[in-house]
């Protein structure tokens, strides 16, 4: 029983190893190759709070910290929480509209006709790794709406400064 | 105990794990650059070898389910397919957990497929269950082991 369980296991590695030589082969002739080693940003590291790859030039501005914070102090200003509403429920930005995007569907009635399409929007989510807030600001886009931001830094660099929040855990 | 050993549905499972491993490869063969941007969304990898499993991954995928169809050292490529789909589901409870909404980057490279994790995770364990019994079944069916 054990030797047939080493076998399969050295079969399984070798199955491996051989398709990812056939992998490489493939990647080194074809027109669809790419570089061995790709240009990501290090997960691990200090830009892990950058902005999601799939933001494009074409999006809205980004905000940093500050600035969100800045705008924050305007009344006039509408933040909106793109995540789901057990995450806006524990804890959110004060005055926040929660407009969870994965339900944009069901709160699109309910919710638009609150934010007039010329207003300052500020959109955001969990964090830098959260691309709610870009997909949310695309749809806004979409729908008309002409001042949008993405405050990529989100709930977690809200919290993190300390900033007031509103919500079940604040 | 029986069912799970049973051979025939062991085929049966093999032809469909393997079939849809198959089919999930294709896209990310044909489009390496974008499955090694949803990788990157994963924020799992270092970022290093996120090019390189992209490369490699939707070989072995493709690979592992010929061979599991054909019966050739089919409980080596059901071992392989069942670890991926292990690896899958806590790659996809962390960012379940993490609270991340993100591409699975499962039969498709499009950004624009994108389900509720809970529901990938769940498929992902019937898929492991799937795995788990082809390779346990007893060797009868179809094997040239």
């Amino acid at each position: 029983m054990k030797n047939r369980l080493k076998k399969e296991l050295v079969r399984a590695l070798l199955l491996v190893f051989v398709w990812s030589l056939v992998a490489a082969a493939v990647n080194t002739v074809s027109p669809r190759r790419i570089a061995w080693v790709g240009p990501w940003p290090s997960t691990f590291g200090e830009d892990s709070a950058a902005v999601p790859p799939s933001y494009t030039e074409d999006d809205a501005p980004i905000l940093r910290l500050q600035e969100a914070f800045a705008m924050f102090q305007s009344p006039e200003v509408v933040f909106i929480d793109a995540r789901d509403p057990a995450d806006y429920e524990w804890g959110h930005i004060p005055g926040a509209i929660n407009f969870p995007f994965d339900f944009y569907d069901d709160y699109a009635d309910s919710v638009l006709p609150l934010i007039s399409t010329s207003a300052q929007v500020v959109t955001y989510c969990g964090g830098a790794d959260c691309e709610l807030s870009l997909y949310l600001a695309r749809q806004l886009s979409n729908e008309g709406y002409e001042h949008i931001f993405i405050f990529f830094g989100g709930q977690t660099a809200w919290e993190e400064a300390e900033l007031p929040m509103e919500g079940d855990d604040s | 105990m029986s069912m799970l050993k049973n051979s025939w549905l062991g085929l049966f499972f093999r032809v469909v794990l393997g079939g849809i491993f198959i089919y999930a490869s294709l896209d990310k063969i044909l489009h390496p650059e974008q499955f090694a941007r949803i990788i990157f969304n994963y924020h799992l990898v270092p970022s290093n070898i996120i090019n390189l499993m992209a490369i490699i991954l939707p070989w072995v995928e493709f690979g592992a389910g010929v061979l599991l169809i054909a019966g050739i050292w089919p409980r080596a490529a059901g071992t392989v397919l069942t670890g991926l789909v292990a690896i899958f589901i806590v790659a996809l409870s962390i960012n379940w957990f993490r609270g991340v909404n993100l591409e699975c980057g499962c039969f498709t490279v499009s950004a624009d497929a994108k389900s509720a994790i809970g529901e990938l995770i769940l498929r992902d364990v019937a898929l492991l269950l799937a795995g788990l019994q082809s390779i346990m079944a007893s060797p009868r069916a179809w094997l040239t082991d």
